[in-house]
């Protein structure tokens, strides 16, 4: 069978092991986008936002690099923290100045929780900025009250004049999937174990609705989660028979259309790379002293 | 001390020209639209955005680098390279050379937070721009905080083909420089002007590293030597030996190099019976064909 690739659209790394990249590497995820998203705890200072920022266009990026994966984040104050009106303040101040690095794919991921005033005032906001820099917006749909959030969440993007092909909606479910796609915005679907998909709900979506506009991550975190969930969601769309070119749209090349349109992600970012571990620090890095630098061109492994 | 370690305007004009000659012409135009704009109009605001999107406008290659520009580059600034540097950290060094520099306060805050934000790609263009930039006491203390990155490329940026380490670290932070070099598997022959800042410290440091690589079965890097050479003594002789005695060709030539730098009588004797005496003596064999020869063979 021929070799896979995919990208994982939608992965907080930060909350992961080198165990999960080298797994994920081994399955065929050649490049990830994380998301900026709060940490399980809310953060209280304006600096913890900077240096979490921070961490994404610099450390986490490179740590991915060591293993062969291309690394890209969206940057944004998601809604939870933005309840903190007087810190979100601060942090709308921060998003200009990491908005424009290199690397960074969109906005996000932005939107409702609660679905409270105050989310709905920095939600607009960062609509603003993503209309004025030109950048795709990443939406994280509430867990509750999901429906009509999503709903919600589209109504105010066009109200802010936001094209939907610049617009990914995330965590998507059987109930929200038709008026998304009808309305031309990207629909991702999150498999993550328990609380959002299960892959085997995926196969009946991607039977139903074909696979344009429709995208799968991981959403994996700090929770029950599965960093595996892009290549094992297409194992299992090969075992029902869901069509190779299907596969290849929802796990790879929509993902790669969708949060490739400001230019900043792209395709030979990581066709002909290796991971070349020499680049280590071996004395306070990932790769600790004693250990053997492998170094060798990246081969995709066949998902069985 | 001046606050100025080149004329900024010298080195505004070197950057220009440079780019000029380099980038495509709708780059350019980017550049100096952004550069009217900060010299009419400064703001923290523009300046950080400008610094920011440099990625989104001009494409990243390497600097082209022929002997004339070379040479300007030294006339610019003693020991300044754009060896192994790229155009994009080119155009950042040019916007920074355009910060006020008057108010050293306002300068410290502007560039703490340049720093503090800053992507991989951006810390390697403000420590390559080192050399250049006002404060260098302020510079120094950044640059100390810079040398505990663990990413290659930042590191690499500060150390390599760079004046600034030898002329303003303190002893400690070039030590701690020169170590964590080694440690970490970068090129140390391309660290400027090791012979100034040598010192009985760090080749005992050096030495003690050896002996930790050796009781783990591992090997000493050959340029290591260099800066033991100067302070061989009754102590050091025997490691110098063993590296000298090892099957390894360019660990004899490093040993041999750092015999000949020692003015203790043993070692110079142990030295002058050697074969690859000559090669010392006709500068054929050099720490820099040392580190060439290790560089490239590994590459």
């Amino acid at each position: 069978m021929e070799k896979m690739k995919f990208i994982d659209p939608h992965i907080h790394m930060t909350s992961r092991t080198t165990d999960d990249y080298q797994a994920m590497a081994a399955a065929g995820v050649v490049a990830i986008i994380e998301p900026a998203f709060w940490l399980g705890q809310p953060r209280t200072e304006v600096g913890s936002f900077k240096d979490y920022y921070s961490s994404l266009i610099g450390w986490e990026r490179f740590r991915a690099s060591q293993f062969g994966i291309k690394h890209y984040c969206t940057i944004g104050l998601n809604s939870k923290e933005a309840n903190n009106e007087a810190l979100a303040e601060e942090v709308m101040e921060l998003l200009p100045l990491f908005l424009c690095k290199e690397g960074v794919v969109g906005v996000g991921e932005i939107g409702y929780d609660d679905q409270s005033e105050t989310e709905d005032k920095y939600f607009r906001l960062q609509l603003d900025l993503a209309k004025e820099l030109d950048m795709p917006v990443q939406i994280h749909t509430p867990h509750r009250d999901k429906k009509a959030g999503t709903s919600r969440s589209m109504d105010v993007c066009e109200e802010h004049g936001l094209a939907p092909s610049m617009v990914i909606v995330d965590h998507n479910n059987e109930e929200t999937v038709k008026e998304v796609l009808d309305r031309g915005y990207w629909a991702a679907f999150t498999i993550y174990p328990g609380t959002k998909m299960g892959n085997a709900r995926m196969v009946e979506i991607v039977k139903q609705y074909g696979s344009e506009r429709i995208i799968v991550n991981s959403s994996a975190d700090w929770g029950m989660s599965d960093p595996l969930s892009v290549p094992k969601t297409a194992a299992l769309m090969i075992e029902n028979g869901i069509p190779q070119q299907q596969i290849e749209d929802v796990c790879y090349n929509n993902a790669l259309a969708a949060f490739g349109q400001n230019g900043e992600m792209k395709e030979e970012d990581w066709l002909n790379t290796g991971i070349d571990q020499t680049q280590l620090f071996s004395g306070n890095s990932i790769l600790r002293g004693g250990v053997d630098p492998i170094v060798q061109k990246l081969s995709n492994k066949i998902i069985e | 001390m001046s606050i100025h370690q080149v004329n900024p305007n010298q080195a505004k004009a070197f950057l220009h020209q440079l780019l000029v000659h380099q980038l495509d012409a709708s780059e350019v135009a980017w550049v100096e639209e952004k550069k009217a704009l900060l010299e009419a109009n400064y703001s923290i605001r523009s300046f950080y955005m400008a610094f920011s999107a440099v990625s989104r406008f001009v494409k990243r290659k390497p600097v082209v680098v022929d002997a004339p520009l070379a040479a300007a580059a030294n006339a610019l600034r003693a020991g300044y390279s754009l060896e192994d540097r790229t155009v994009d950290e080119v155009v950042r060094a040019l916007f920074v050379l355009h910060v006020p520099t008057d108010d050293l306060a306002v300068y410290e805050k502007t560039m703490h937070q340049l720093f503090t934000t800053a992507d991989m790609a951006e810390l390697a263009a403000l420590y390559a721009g080192f050399p250049l930039f006002a404060h260098p006491t302020f510079l120094s203390k950044q640059g100390e905080e810079g040398l505990r990155t663990n990413m290659s490329g930042v590191f690499d940026a500060l150390v390599l083909n760079n004046p600034f380490p030898a002329d303003h670290f303190s002893e400690n932070a070039w030590n701690n420089m020169v170590l964590k070099a080694f440690f970490t598997e970068r090129p140390t022959y391309k660290i400027q002007r090791q012979e100034e800042r040598q010192n009985a410290t760090l080749a005992r440091i050096l030495i003690d590293y050896a002996h930790e690589r050796w009781a783990a079965h591992r090997t000493v890097a050959p340029e290591l030597w260099r800066n033991v050479g100067p302070f061989i003594n009754e102590t050091y002789l025997p490691d110098v030996t063993r590296a000298l005695n090892s099957n390894e060709p360019i660990s004899q030539q490093a040993a041999i190099l750092a015999l000949t730098q020692s003015s203790y009588a043993p070692a110079q004797a142990l030295a002058t019976q050697h074969p690859l005496k000559e090669e010392v003596d006709a500068g054929t064999l050099t720490w820099n064909s040392i580190g060439e020869a290790v560089w490239n063979t590994t590459a």
